[in-house]
């Protein structure tokens, strides 16, 4: 049975979008299984932390995919290609709520950023590492964000990257440089505390 | 180069970096303590970020699955989308796409059939003529244009050709029309006076009411003469009356002018001439009701008199310049007089009444050669443009 049964995990994103637009359906369960996970997550920071939302967001986008396979350049890179598409459908989302909210990446309910003050009880506590992340991401600009959340989040690189925003992969390596250096400096604090 | 970058400080120490590496790494870090932070940094970043993923549900990955099938049956017949669209089974059916379009759609037909109604000018002059003609038809039942109705100009002249061979069967009507039509075509130089002079008639309310349509014919020929065995017997007061006349007209003429006795005579032509109208008009009635064939009878009865001015013309010297009208008592007075001077007798009117006219002029005189001719000047017909296209057809 194995001879017959083809390896899809050998695949590449490109060869299996081309043998679902051929109508083998199981290439587009093995595209389903490589991301699901990065278009939930995805949608989960960039539409505020909601969960139910990005579940739906995440079927309408494969759904797309399903009705309209032939909408994928076959020459293209699947991955950026359904990011750029993911990120459209957020945009979609903003436009459609006019409230413009931090782009997925806000704070969490209940924590509030103090002008950029770490508390001192809670500066050597390693798990607030997370929180106060976040509250420095929060600060930074939307662009600078969003390149660094997609390289280390979403383990994009800076060529995917530059796809998935349709932008110059010079910029995106600038705005990831200019974002990381601003987080290391402000959290660099709790280097000293957790070690 | 950044992802190598980042992942040379992840994986590596900075004792470990080769010249290439540590050029690559020197845009973010300068020594190996910023190298030690910036590794720190990135690790509890990528630890805090995994810590906030979620997983998503078994129900997300089943809805997309039956998506899937689901879509890859409905794929097979493209075409029952377009059913579903215009007729989807879970609305009204107003509220249905098919309904509202051919509802519409029955409105702008509807719209455009009420709204969009041009009258074409030409269509309707030609539906008036074949009214008329009908009409006419109906008023003078003995010239059956046709039976079909025919528009064209050319169809027209061949339905009254039938016309004439079903008036008489014999046909020698219709060839002693044709006959005659084309020897005065033939003779005549110039235009028939009679036929333009249509443009000329005047018509009066007291005109209109002489029956003088059946009379003129629809070809604008009278009747070949018949002679007296053919004739119907008329009412026989007329007849002796008409005798009376022929009488003292003859007389008349025999004293080569106008006599006192008929002058005399002519007095009594108010009261006669109304009497021989209702006469005429009852006779020609009941020829149309005998036979259903044209009502030759008046037309006999002006060729007899005609007949009877000529041969009184004849014995006055015949030479045809004179005005050829029927004996009357009323026209005694003019008889022998130059055409023009009738107009002296007691009264055109009951001439027109009688139905005497004077021949329209062929070759400039007037006379029996021309007695087949009306002269429609005479004539209380309206200029009609279909009589003119009647005249000119058989022209």
């Amino acid at each position: 049975m194995r001879l017959f049964k083809k390896d899809y995990s050998t695949y590449t994103d490109e060869d299996l979008m081309r043998s679902f637009v051929g109508g083998d359906r199981m290439a587009f369960e093995q595209i389903y299984e490589r991301y699901e996970q990065f278009m939930v997550n995805f949608f989960y920071r960039k539409l505020w932390n909601d969960r139910i939302k990005a579940e739906d967001f995440t079927h309408d986008l494969f759904t797309k995919i399903i009705d309209k396979p032939e909408s994928f350049d076959l020459n293209r890179n699947f991955k950026t290609w359904l990011f750029s598409v993911a990120n459209n459908m957020c945009k979609n989302e903003y436009k459609k709520q006019e409230v413009r909210k931090n782009t997925g990446y806000d704070v969490p309910e209940g924590v509030e950023a103090k002008d950029g003050a770490i508390l001192p009880d809670k500066a050597v506590d390693k798990s607030n590492f997370a929180e106060q992340l976040k509250i420095e991401l929060s600060k930074l600009n939307d662009k600078h964000r969003e390149v660094f959340m997609l390289r280390h989040f979403e383990g994009l690189s800076l060529n995917e990257i530059a796809e998935t925003l349709e932008i110059n992969a010079g910029t995106v390596k600038s705005r990831l440089h200019h974002a990381t250096k601003a987080l290391a400096e402000k959290l660099a604090v709790f280097r000293k505390t957790m070690i | 180069m950044t992802t190598e970058m980042e992942n040379i400080i992840l994986n590596k120490e900075y004792f470990e970096l080769t010249p290439e590496e540590l050029e690559s790494v020197s845009d973010l870090v300068q020594n190996a303590e910023e190298y030690d932070e910036m590794k720190w940094f990135l690790a509890s970043t990528q630890e805090a970020l995994a810590g906030d993923k979620i997983q998503a549900t078994p129900q997300l990955k089943k809805k997309v699955m039956d998506h899937l099938h689901k879509d890859q049956a409905s794929r097979k017949f493209w075409l029952n989308g377009v059913s579903i669209f215009l007729w989807p089974t879970d609305k009204e059916v107003y509220r249905r796409p098919a309904f509202q379009m051919s509802l519409a759609a029955l409105l702008l037909i509807g719209f455009l059939m009420v709204y969009n109604t041009n009258l074409e000018v030409d269509n309707v002059a030609v539906n008036d003529t074949v009214t008329e003609k009908t009409t006419g038809t109906e008023e003078n039942e003995d010239l059956v244009v046709s039976e079909n109705e025919e528009t064209s100009e050319a169809e027209d002249a061949d339905g009254k050709l039938s016309a004439l061979e079903d008036d008489e069967p014999s046909g020698d009507n219709l060839e002693r029309a044709l006959e005659a039509k084309k020897s005065e075509d033939g003779s005549g130089s110039g235009p028939k006076d009679g036929l333009f002079e249509l443009d000329k008639v005047t018509s009066t309310d007291e005109e209109e009411e002489v029956d003088v349509p059946d009379y003129a014919m629809h070809d604008g020929f009278y009747e070949e003469p018949k002679v007296e065995s053919e004739l119907q017997p008329v009412e026989e007061k007329i007849v002796l009356e008409e005798e009376k006349e022929q009488t003292i007209i003859s007389n008349a003429n025999n004293n080569e002018g106008v006599s006192d006795e008929s002058v005399a005579f002519a007095d009594d032509a108010d009261t006669e001439t109304d009497l021989r109208t209702k006469s005429r008009n009852n006779s020609l009635k009941k020829e149309k009701q005998k036979d259903n064939k044209p009502a030759n009878k008046l037309t006999v009865d002006k060729n007899e008199d005609a007949a009877n001015t000529y041969k009184n013309d004849d014995q006055n010297g015949g030479d045809g310049e004179y005005a050829f009208s029927t004996t009357t008592t009323a026209d005694t007075t003019s008889l022998n007089q130059p055409l023009g001077g009738a107009t002296t007798t007691t009264g055109a009117d009951e001439r027109r009444d009688l139905g005497y006219y004077n021949t329209a002029t062929v070759n400039g005189s007037y006379g029996v050669d021309n007695v087949q001719e009306i002269d429609a000047g005479q004539m209380n017909v309206k200029s009609t443009p279909e009589l003119k296209k009647l005249f000119k057809t058989f022209k």
